[in-house]
């Protein structure tokens, strides 16, 4: 009887902390920590029924959660294909979820209490270890609290795209964004489970399904495998601990820990050979980011070839099937919906409504600079700093299980990075490592707690477990020193939201009032800071998103002024268009912002600064041609008019046009010099450069005697220049007789002398100069058509002494760069 | 593919490989066949040192030593010849090349059956990781190392460039103050002949990448990869190298003097106590290069063959064992001796006054060493006290020349640290002596930390950096240089100088100048030589070549009268150094942008 109403009451209170979630959106802390603590229930009930209809036995709690989320992406898969899946009926999912939970808790022979009342009884026998654990669990509160009351977002990801596509999914029931670079890169499967925490009705708690409920999942599934496989304490505390403490490097409301959790799953699928859950977590991986794909088809792959290789075609017959058969199932769905967005289910592969004059790699990359760019990834690891370490142990392990899973994670995640590698050219490390986040932790944690288990089933040299731990420790080490900051700032965080989100119903209203503005059911265009305040449901809305990058065919007339952006505009239908003035706007629709970065960023940054100054620009001029009926605080909707002309036509190729524009906007911005410093369509700037700077004289050129402070920020005015190394390269190509000319200085109150300067193409000098009196220098050269032929060609500039080698030669401002032209004869 | 097939191709790859270098091949596949083809040259000679020494279990990685040792004592003697020119250090290269597909091609059975033994043993696999690991390190550092151009020039001894190009011309180094020979007896730069020979003087620096892709092949080799444990120490042995954050600053031979060293100690802990006096040879060999490259080096080279004499007392033949162990290092080293002495003799004293060399210093501590060793070391307790003993005696020769007025270049202390720490920490752990199960997690905790330590390196000693402009200088061997010969801009300077005058120069980059014309003192030796107006007072040269430079710099950076009374290249007489202030009395022939040429005999 006691159990029985122990039991009901375990139950009620489940539900009432979703009730409490739900009675109050606005409340950002409790609410949202209620409707955490509710969405853990509903998600371990959803993993009850996939249980239950695979016929599995009941698992531990993480990965009855994790089947769960699986089970939940599977079934909202069809629903998003057929743009249904809107609050309602997640709502519906959730409350089916909440049913399974309390069924399971009304009729498990583990009910929730009872493990209450082994953990109270544990403090008693155990106190030493309750007390650590007490502590590591007390830190894992605190961050997930942390995440749930955590306002901010990301302008760049979260404000313009992230956020709007869970508010479109919630009011419309579809993910169509065909104009949504973000969109087009992803299944959305991350969207759909951030819908869950705004299915209760508020957007505020952005972090509460990866830094919170996925967070918690993780470490739970981290948790029932060292449980299972009788890990040492010791080994279980560190791993633990190096989890918990692990920087944060999540910039975003993008995959990180639920990759870490499908991955974990994924592997413990694979583990104890449930091949049907392999297939379904693999495909609900693969929704999450679209890097995950390889690195689970190749685990899974990897791991049924072991099996075949050993067992033969018919014995494994079953589990291909198993695994291809459910995996489809569950992404065909997907597929479709990603079709029906953007017109690919395979993007990169398959461009969809991608724009074919963009690429996010670099320019005609050489594979020196993919195997730069992969070494320094292999060094740079982060945020697992001792990456390079347990490598070299992990390749050492051998796994004497059929399917291999140590070895085929290895694998898989290696692959997984080498293929990003490629794909990234010209990123950083650091972006990189934050795709790879997911796999690496998972390949940690998994081989740690493998490795530290009595009974292991890897093996590994005794010499291997002390490195494996010597780097564990290390990490933990280094990663300290990240704490306090941390730490800090999660308090302060969950201080600041208990006066819940004081902005979020002035813009509310603004964003109701511009919408206002047009007619319900028409159809939209917006370039708007925080789209995800508007109503989907009222229009039907297309997020520009990072404009130019994705748009239905014939595909948005970039670089051909607003007339030509307006008839595509209303060739699609789309009359109306709302758009944030650049000097109004918060983050990303800048100009100054754009301008800068056209000249300051990596090439990937300098293509997208032309798409948006272009749409900048073209809507600015479009608010002067057509009529606008409304504007509030730099909030713009335009009536493009229901009579357009013809759209002038298109002389140029875009990646003309946009080279063209380029350098306009350069000229207009009185920033030439800064363009012909610039990566651009016949110039690469390779190596040997610093970046563009503008010119302090107070700092720049010093005597001996100068003492300064640097300025706080850094001049974005002036003369432009690039400080040269000792040996500078560039590429360039031409398909006429070119002019090369170049001029810059050497700083004499550094230098002390005037280095000769050779400048040779493809080794053949070109010229040879030797800086005047004052250490200016000029070339002035011709490269004949012929010596341009095929293709991309290095030009050399070479010092003969600007370098010291006691110093390191980036620091030292000896010589710069003040101009580079490269124009046909 | 059975194991016999599997060696024959890979026998035939050996002979075949490295002869693929003399295609035109452009970039970094055409300049690693031409790597290839030298380390076969090395190999070369190797084995003939190995045949007539009849020592039949060296491991690849010491022959190629052997052979490197025995290219620098033969170069010795075409030095001292005036014949290592170009056409020369070609021609001991092919030799080794041939001698290295011949000796194969004549021991086939013996290769074969040594690489059939190898690929049929169970334990053979272990090589696999740490060999590939190796590889890429290896590819990595050689080829970037080669496409550098941000470490000096300049050793102590002068601008390394300069002097291989005068040995590419002239066939000697009859320039005693721009090689003024007191830091090394010219091995530095012959070794730095015998690579560059197929691939231009240019390319220079990637002799030390050589030497580190030798030295960590070598060390590998040591440890003999035979089991998990002793595979993973290699693998770690490799990233710990790579994470090392190293960065060359000027032209000394590094990595190239520890590989030597190391294949010094090994070599010694192999065949110390010989059965065969012959198979003393190869370490006399490399006790020679060792003793020629770096005179910092030359304590640890006698105090090696000293040992060996130890571990020859008492045993029967004894003296023969002694003429075994004397006669090829002697025969080696005078001829560099001779040719340094001519070199010296060859200009008045007065130009290298103040600078005595450290030769008399070097010989009486090499004199005290000797009997140190001798007298209370009767009896042997194992090869490996002696490399201790050896490595402490040198590093303690560089610490006792601190308080000199000259002391030696501290950096080479390093060299020979990494060198016997490896010897005695691989073998003792090959061998287990060292117990790993008291010391494993200390030494796993270090492995991590240095690896760390690398990675979280500041500026250009950060590995990632460090391997960024590694990869960068791959990059440049397509052709960062011109691919024609540069022209000499010199020349029209030079043309009005009657054939065979005396000319010193002071410029910026003398490996352009063409030294058979006229007989050249290159007067920017930054250690070595006395100081230029000293050398010009006693030389009496017909004509003096200017360049500016980035000398002043340094300059302004040490002085700060300099700093405040002359900024940016005053010519106020008060801000000229003595030679600019000898350059301004005297009439000028010619000039050219920053480059001047003055009359100094009138």
């Amino acid at each position: 009887m006691t159990d029985r109403l122990l039991r009901l009451l375990t139950i009620a209170a489940v539900l009432g902390l979703g009730a409490c979630g739900l009675a109050d959106p606005s409340s950002v802390l409790a609410g949202g920590v209620a409707w955490l603590a509710f969405l853990l229930f509903v998600i371990s009930g959803w993993g009850y029924a996939v249980a239950r209809i695979a016929r599995l036995e009941d698992h531990d709690l993480g990965m009855r959660a994790l089947c769960g989320l699986a089970g939940y992406l599977a079934i909202c898969g069809p629903l998003l294909a057929a743009g249904v899946l809107s609050r309602p009926v997640s709502l519906g999912l959730v409350g089916f979820g909440a049913l399974a939970a309390a069924w399971r808790q009304w009729t498990t022979a583990d009910p929730l209490w009872e493990r209450g009342l082994d953990a109270i009884g544990a403090l008693r026998t155990r106190p030493g270890m309750s007390l650590f654990v007490l502590l590591l669990v007390a830190a894992v509160v605190l961050q997930i609290v942390g995440a749930v009351g955590t306002l901010d977002r990301n302008p760049w990801d979260d404000d313009i795209a992230y956020t709007p596509l869970v508010k479109r999914l919630l009011d419309a029931g579809n993910l169509i964004e065909p104009f949504s670079f973000r969109r087009l890169g992803a299944y959305g499967g991350q969207t759909l489970l951030d819908a869950l925490a705004g299915a209760r009705g508020t957007l505020a708690n952005v972090h509460l399904i990866d830094r919170g409920l996925c967070y918690a999942i993780a470490l739970l599934l981290l948790a029932g495998y060292a449980r299972k496989l009788g890990t040492h304490a010791l080994w279980t505390a560190v791993v633990a601990l190096v989890l918990v403490l692990l920087p944060d490097t999540s910039i975003n409301t993008a995959s990180y820990w639920s990759g870490v959790a499908m991955f974990v799953g994924l592997y413990r699928c694979v583990v104890d050979e449930r091949w049907a859950l392999a297939g379904l977590v693999g495909a609900a991986a693969c929704s999450l980011r679209q890097n995950y794909i390889a690195i689970a088809v190749v685990f899974l792959g990897l791991a049924l070839i072991s099996r075949l290789v050993r067992n033969g075609w018919t014995a494994e017959k079953r589990n291909w099937l198993l695994v291809a058969g459910i995996a489809a199932l569950v992404l065909v769905p997907y597929l479709i919906a990603a079709y029906r967005s953007n017109g690919t289910f395979l993007f990169p592969l398959m461009e969809g409504t991608w724009n074919p004059s963009v690429s996010l790699r670099a320019t005609a990359p050489t594979w020196t600079d993919e195997l730069q760019f992969l070494v320094w990834c292999f060094i740079e690891t982060h945020p697992l700093v001792v990456i390079p370490s347990v490598f070299a142990v992990m390749v050492f392990a051998r796994d004497p299980r059929p399917s291999r899973p140590i070895t085929a994670l290895l694998v898989a995640s290696t692959v997984g990075l080498v293929l990003m590698v490629h794909a990234f050219v010209g990123s950083d490390a650091n972006h990189l490592w934050r795709y790879a986040f997911a796999a690496a932790v998972t390949l940690l944690a998994v081989f740690s707690l493998e490795i530290g288990a009595d009974d292991s089933n890897a093996r590994l040299v005794p010499l291997g477990r002390w490195i494996l731990l010597g780097s564990l420790l290390l990490q933990l080490v280094v990663q300290r020193e990240t704490l306090p900051k941390r730490f800090t700032g999660l308090v302060e965080n969950i201080r600041e939201a208990r006066h819940n989100d004081p902005t979020a119903g002035a813009q509310h209203q603004r964003y109701a009032r511009l919408q206002a503005a047009v007619p319900a059911g028409e159809r939209m265009a917006v370039m708007l800071d925080d789209p995800a305040f508007l109503n989907f449901g009222r229009n039907q809305i297309f997020n520009l998103d990072t404009p130019g990058y994705a748009s239905p065919s014939p595909g948005l007339p970039a670089f051909g002024g607003a007339d030509a952006l307006r008839a595509y505009l209303r060739g699609l239908g789309i009359r109306y268009v709302a758009f944030v003035r650049s000097d109004r706007s918060r983050y990303f629709y800048r100009r100054p912002f754009w301008v800068w970065r056209i000249f300051n960023d990596a090439e990937i940054f300098q293509t997208m600064s032309a798409y948006a100054l272009d749409a900048i620009d073209a809507l600015a001029t479009l608010s002067t041609k057509t009529a606008v009926l409304h504007e509030e605080d730099g909030l713009v909707v335009l009536d493009l008019g229901a009579d357009v002309p013809a759209p002038p036509p298109q002389p140029y190729s875009e990646v003309a046009r946009r080279a063209a524009f380029v350098r306009d906007l350069a000229d207009r911005e009185e920033l030439h010099d800064a363009w012909s410093l610039s990566t651009r369509s016949n110039v690469l700037f390779d190596d040997g450069f610093t970046g563009l700077v503008f010119l302090d004289p107070s700092t720049d050129d010093p005597t001996w005697y100068d003492a300064f402070h640097a300025p706080a920020t850094a001049a974005t005015r002036g003369t432009a220049a690039r400080w040269l190394y000792r040996r500078a390269h560039l590429r360039v190509r031409g398909s006429t007789d070119m002019h090369l000319t170049l001029g810059g200085k050497v700083n004499l109150g550094a230098a002390y002398t005037r280095p000769r300067l050779d400048v040779m193409l493809d080794g053949e000098l070109l010229a040879t100069v030797i800086p005047d009196a004052g250490g200016r220098f000029d070339i002035d050269a011709v490269v004949t058509r012929a010596q341009l032929a095929s293709g991309w060609h290095d030009l050399y500039l070479v010092f003969d002494s600007i370098a010291e080698p006691q110093k390191d030669v980036r620091d030292q401002r000896s010589a710069r760069l003040e101009s580079l032209e490269w124009e046909p004869k | 593919m059975t194991p016999v097939v599997a060696a024959r191709g890979a026998l035939g790859l050996a002979v075949l490989v490295p002869w693929l270098a003399l295609l035109p091949i452009p970039g970094a596949l055409g300049f690693a066949l031409v790597m290839l083809a030298v380390i076969a040259a090395f190999a070369g000679w190797g084995l003939l040192v190995a045949r007539l020494a009849r020592i039949e279990d060296a491991p690849v990685a010491l022959v190629i030593h052997w052979g490197l040792a025995a290219m620098i004592g033969l170069a010795g003697v075409a030095l001292l010849l005036h014949q290592l020119g170009h056409a020369v250090q070609l021609a001991l290269v092919v030799a080794g090349m041939v001698l290295h597909g011949g000796l194969l091609l004549l021991d086939r059975r013996k290769h074969e059956e040594r690489l059939v033994d190898f690929l049929r043993a169970e334990d053979s696999r272990f090589w696999l990781i740490p060999a590939i690991a190796l590889a890429t390190v290896a590819a990595l550092h050689v080829l970037g190392t080669a496409g550098d151009v941000i470490s000096s020039p300049f050793d102590d001894d002068g601008s390394l460039p300069a002097q291989l190009h005068r040995l590419w011309q002239t066939g000697t180094l009859a320039d005693p103050i721009g090689l003024a020979r007191d830091a090394q007896l010219g091995g530095n730069v012959t070794a730095s002949a015998l690579v560059t020979a197929l691939t231009g003087i240019a390319w220079f620096r990637v002799v030390d990448g050589l030497g580190f892709a030798l030295l960590l092949w070598l060390a590998i080799t040591h440890l003999r990869p035979r089991t998990a444990t002793a595979s993973l120490w290699a693998l770690l042995l490799v990233l710990v190298a790579a994470s090392y954050p190293a960065v060359a600053a000027d032209a000394n031979p590094r990595w190239l003097a520890t590989s030597l060293l190391l294949a010094l100690f090994v070599t010694f802990e192999r065949y110390a106590v010989p059965d065969d006096d012959r198979e003393l040879w190869p370490l006399g060999l490399l006790a020679a290069a060792v003793a020629v490259l770096r005179s910092e080096l030359v304590p640890v080279a006698i105090a090696m063959i000293a040992s060996a004499g130890v571990l020859a007392i008492g045993r029967s033949g004894s003296r023969r064992r002694t003429y075994a162990l004397l006669v090829l290092p002697l025969a080696a080293v005078i001829p560099f001796v001779i040719a340094r002495i001519a070199a010296r003799a060859s200009v008045p004293a007065g130009a290298l006054a103040g600078r005595h060399g450290i030769v008399v210093p070097l010989l009486i501590f090499s004199g005290l060493l000797v009997i140190a060793i001798w007298i209370p070391l009767v009896t042997s307790r194992g090869p490996r006290r002696w490399i201790a003993i050896a490595a402490l005696l040198g590093l303690a020769g560089i610490l006792a020349q601190l308080t000199g007025t000259r002391p030696y270049a501290l950096n080479l202390v390093w060299p020979i640290l990494v060198a016997a720490g490896l010897a005695l920490g691989l073998g003792a752990l090959r061998t287990g002596t060292l117990d790993l199960r008291a010391c494993a997690l200390v030494l796993s905790l270090l492995a991590a930390v240095l690896i760390y330590q690398g990675r979280d390196g500041s500026g250009r000693t950060r590995w990632s950096r460090r391997y960024s402009d590694l990869t960068s200088g791959i990059e440049y061997l397509r052709h960062a240089y011109p691919s024609t010969a540069q022209p000499d801009p010199y020349a029209p300077l030079l043309a009005s100088v009657p054939e065979g005058a005396t000319i010193a120069v002071w410029v910026a980059r003398p490996e352009l100048l063409d030294v058979r014309l006229h007989r050249l003192f290159d007067l920017r030796t930054p250690r070595s030589a006395a100081r230029p107006i000293v050398i010009l007072d006693t030389l009496h040269p017909d004509y003096l070549l200017v360049e500016d430079d980035h000398l002043p710099a340094e300059r302004a950076r040490r002085d700060v009268w300099f700093r405040l009374a002359c900024p940016e290249l005053s010519m106020q007489p008060f801000c000229l150094d003595d030679l600019q202030a000898f350059v301004q009395k005297l009439p000028q022939v010619a000039s050219s942008g920053t480059v001047r040429l003055v009359r100094v005999r009138r």
